[in-house]
């Protein structure tokens, strides 16, 4: 009988991918009536450029730009995927993501950049993960030891870093005439290989292929390993996890010091890139931080998936920097962004809704089957 | 009670859940003013019918009047506009108001668009001295004790001048000077005209307080009674029942060395400081079947939680073939002692994990199944999943990557069962391992019970069902108020006897 269902097309393994495949459709359709009601005449052209990612307007060097901003969501869009498999709603990605930037910049400036060969920008990098890991640390404490709700420990520790991270940059590395942290040495910026080349952009670097090595290693990780096996236990069912005598104090840390150390390496990435990205002193949470939610959601949690929800991600913002040329101000883009990423959190919501609806049939089905079995 | 008024007639009530029948035409008069006790074991249909007259369920057939008017109790709304009130189990309160507060919210007096305190506050003052419910009207909730929360609900009840009060097993969690406050507050209110419904387990407290009670079993009304005319040994012989038994083969048990040896064990409830397990000692021999009966919340599950580590215990000792694993992790007990939890889907399993992972749950990290530097074996995954289901036929849609939710209870119960039976630990517990299954499972997991215990392992049932206790168990322990009334012999006592000790009415002299 085995095989009888297997032939069948099984639409219950594929809910994820469609309720992402929702979001993103119903995202866009949102996005384009936006658009329509702020310039009726402009808006269908402004909408094609959006979704086409304005490779129609730049070309193939927008791929360079496409991979810049994909890399830092990747990374924290992982780092999401982790913890929320986990059952740790870590929204401390942008304070996590701002430590791993800061650390790499000061260590770049003060401490790597005349070691020899890829020791320059390789330290920097593992230091700023550290630094994310670090930033993590605390709530992660404050959650396993005395039960302190994690979302409220991370947005706190947001702030904390926010302000605290000013007092840094204004005494170690700030650049009075631009208003923002000092350029890092060249020596210390990410090696480019044959990304230029094959992007035909010259400020192209290999951020993009680290951040794609991160992702297949957590989903390594998540899915082959005994330690995911754990996290995900914990997860989905903390108290069976108990049960089976998993330690989920250990696991509640392991999960979030590894989703700390994965955005303070986007962090790090970011500010090494080629193209150079610099910290402006403003009270802002790091974006990047937060948009890692939304990659994990459009992923389904899945760090493979995220690969994918963070070059889309990264695709919209592209295309949306050209709707400038139609009159659009620059904002509208974040505007339509913000848009698709609230529908990205309503995939989580659809996929339990489509999941629901899904389990009642087969519930029935497989009740039919067990008769038969008898 | 001269008073024969009725005030309450259910009439062939009928309601149904899936795969029982929770209430089975049942027809029943309250009278006006008295107090009514419902009695009956878990299950039997008290708490159901109660729900029906509040308002919370609504029957299949059967019809309900209210002081002689028929009537349709749609929701608890409704209810409290015909009068009825529920003090529920579990108190309803917000634990960060006050007494007052609590009392009147969502009936508050108000002058224009601001609240009257001052007129509820005499309202509850005046309700309360009536009564004879001593309560602080300023306290705060977290802060006084349950039998105070208590008073509070009855309190809420008579603010909104509710005439027929339901209570739902109220005195589950007092202290006995609390009950015995309780019992005189139910009389004082039935003096004063009220009609007290009561459910209850308890049957010297329904002797004590009630002018009637009913017996409800298994959903259908047995008999009603006046308290005065009965004996709390005809009420529990009523109760339990005669019913019959599914026989369990098995030949006569063979114990042999001590495998689990529990000693002064004691578990205090941090929040009521009640000693919900209070100083239990027994041991289970290799090649015997010991069972813990008693009626639910007597302090079994926590036993059960204490012992597999689940929960912390404050006294006593728990060893393991002679070792002692009172202070080990969950993770070094369950190498030595296989559980098969109360609740399948809390503990048991990963719902959302496929069957194939959920019977490596305990297991994944042992040789085979996890290589050295941690990457697991899926093969081996596989291969066992495959191999138990087989061995313990468990069904499902697509085998072992079946999703554990989307099976069904008694096949989601066999993977339990199957996983910690292939541990081959020398002590099994089981703990209601046949809830809500069919016939056909019972018999199943009643057979797997007896061949463990056959092949020298020490199994610890837990149950709530007596016929199981005393069909299986080789031995029994009947637990009541946290304490070990008594070790019984399922072949020389009978049903009706155990009851007796389930419900607290006797006890064995201690040694």
């Amino acid at each position: 009988m085995s095989e009888k269902v297997k032939r069948k097309f099984d639409i219950t393994k594929y809910t994820g991918l469609l309720s992402s495949l929702i979001a993103i459709v119903g995202g866009l359709l949102v996005a384009f009536f936006v658009l329509m009601i702020t310039n009726p005449s402009k808006g269908p052209i402004a909408f094609w450029t959006l979704i086409t990612g304005g490779f129609g307007m730049g070309g193939i060097k927008n791929l360079g730009s496409l991979f810049y901003f994909a890399t830092p969501i990747l990374c924290t869009g992982i780092a999401m995927c982790v913890a929320f498999q986990a059952g740790i709603f870590n929204i401390g990605g942008p304070g996590q993501y701002s430590v791993g930037a800061l650390a790499a910049i000061l260590t770049a400036l003060y401490v790597s950049k005349d070691l020899p060969g890829p020791l320059a920008w390789i330290v920097p990098l593992i230091v700023s993960t550290l630094a994310g890991a670090a930033w993590a640390l605390i709530p992660g404490i404050l959650k396993a030891f005395f039960n302190v709700n994690v979302v409220i420990g991370t947005i706190m520790f947001n702030y904390i870093e926010m302000y605290y991270m000013m007092h840094w940059i204004n005494n170690y590395c700030y650049d009075a005439m631009k208003g923002q942290t000092r350029a890092v040495p060249g020596s210390t910026k990410l090696p480019q290989w044959f990304m230029p080349s094959i992007t035909s952009n010259k400020a192209a670097d290999i951020g993009i292929i680290i951040a794609i090595i991160f992702a297949v290693l957590a989903w390594v990780l998540m899915e082959k390993t005994e330690l995911g096996y754990e996290l995900k236990a914990c997860g989905k069912n903390a108290e069976a996890s108990r049960y089976a005598g998993i330690k989920s104090k250990r696991n509640i840390m392991i999960s979030i010091l590894l989703s700390g150390a994965l955005c303070g390496l986007g962090g790090g990435l970011t500010h090494l890139s080629v193209s150079g990205t610099y910290i402006t002193m403003k009270e802002a949470l790091a974006a990047e931080g937060f948009n890692g939610i939304a990659v994990a959601c459009l992923a389904n949690n899945s760090p493979l998936g995220a690969i994918f929800g963070a070059l889309f991600l990264a695709f919209l913002t592209v295309g949306g920097n050209y709707m400038q040329i139609f009159g659009f101000q620059r904002e509208i883009v974040s505007v339509i962004t913000s848009v698709i990423i609230y529908f990205a959190a309503f995939s989580l919501l659809l996929k339990t809704y489509i999941e629901k609806l899904l389990n009642r049939q087969k519930k029935e089905i497989n009740k039919v089957t067990g008769e038969e079995l008898k | 009670m001269e008073n024969t008024e009725n005030i309450i007639e259910f009439r062939h009530i009928t309601k149904r859940f899936p795969g029982i029948i929770a209430c089975n035409d049942i027809s029943l008069d309250i009278r006006k003013g008295e107090i009514h006790a419902l009695l009956g074991e878990n299950g039997a249909g008290k708490s159901t019918l109660m729900s029906v007259l509040f308002g919370m369920y609504t029957p299949e057939e059967g019809t309900i009047s209210i002081r002689g008017q028929e009537v349709k109790i749609t929701n608890p709304r409704v209810a409290t506009e015909l009068g009825i009130g529920m003090v529920h189990q579990h108190f309803k309160l917000v634990q960060n108001y006050t007494v007052l507060q609590n009392i009147v919210l969502g009936s508050e007096t108000v002058k224009g668009p601001f609240l009257d305190m001052d007129v509820c506050r005499k309202k509850v003052v005046e309700l309360s001295q009536k009564y004879g419910l001593a309560i602080d009207p300023d306290a705060l909730i977290e802060n006084i004790t349950v039998g105070q929360q208590q008073r509070c609900e009855i309190l809420k009840m008579l603010y909104r001048e509710a005439e027929i009060l339901i209570f739902d097993e109220p005195t589950a969690v007092l202290t006995p000077q609390e009950i015995d406050e309780l019992m005189e507050i139910m009389k004082g209110l039935a003096k004063e005209g009220h009609t007290i419904l009561f459910i209850s387990h308890k049957l010297e407290e329904i002797k004590r307080v009630s002018d009637r009670v009913t017996i409800l079993r298994r959903g259908k009304l047995i008999q009603t009674l006046n308290a005065a005319d009965t004996t709390t040994t005809q009420m529990g012989e009523l109760m339990v029942g005669r019913s019959v038994n599914f026989h369990v083969e098995k030949g006569p048990a063979h114990p042999g060395e001590v495998a689990l040896d529990v000693q002064h064990l004691t578990m205090i409830n941090s929040e009521t400081k009640k000693r919900v397990v209070n100083d239990v000692s027994f041991q289970v021999r290799k090649g015997e079947i010991l069972a813990i009966a008693g009626i639910d919340g007597n302090g079994q599950s926590e036993l059960i939680y204490g012992l597999t580590g689940l929960m912390p215990i404050d006294e006593g000792t728990i060893r393991i073939n002679g070792e002692d694993y009172t202070r080990k992790s969950i993770r070094d007990r369950n190498l030595v002692m296989s559980h098969i939890p109360e609740d399948r889907h809390k503990f048991g399993l990963v719902l959302d994990y496929p069957l194939s992972y959920n019977l490596a749950l305990k297991n994944y990290f042992k040789p085979g199944f996890v290589s050295k530097i941690g990457f697991l074996n899926f093969g081996k995954f596989d291969s066992y999943a495959d191999e138990l289901i087989n061995k313990f036929d468990i069904r499902s849609g697509q085998g072992k990557i079946t999703m554990a939710r989307s099976m069904s209870g008694g096949n989601q119960q066999k993977a339990i069962v199957a996983r910690e039976i292939d541990q081959g630990c020398d002590v099994l517990v089981a703990v209601q391992p046949t809830r809500g299954l069919d016939v056909g499972a019972i018999e199943f997991i009643h057979k797997q019970l007896v061949e463990q215990r056959d092949n020298g392992k020490a199994v610890l049932l837990m149950s709530f069902e007596l016929d199981e206790v005393m069909d299986v168990a080789d031995r029994i322990i009947v637990m009541f108020e946290g304490e070990i009334m008594g070790t019984l012999d399922p072949k020389q006592v009978t049903v009706e006897e155990v009851g007796l000790y389930m419900a607290g009415v006797k006890r064995e002299e201690k040694k």
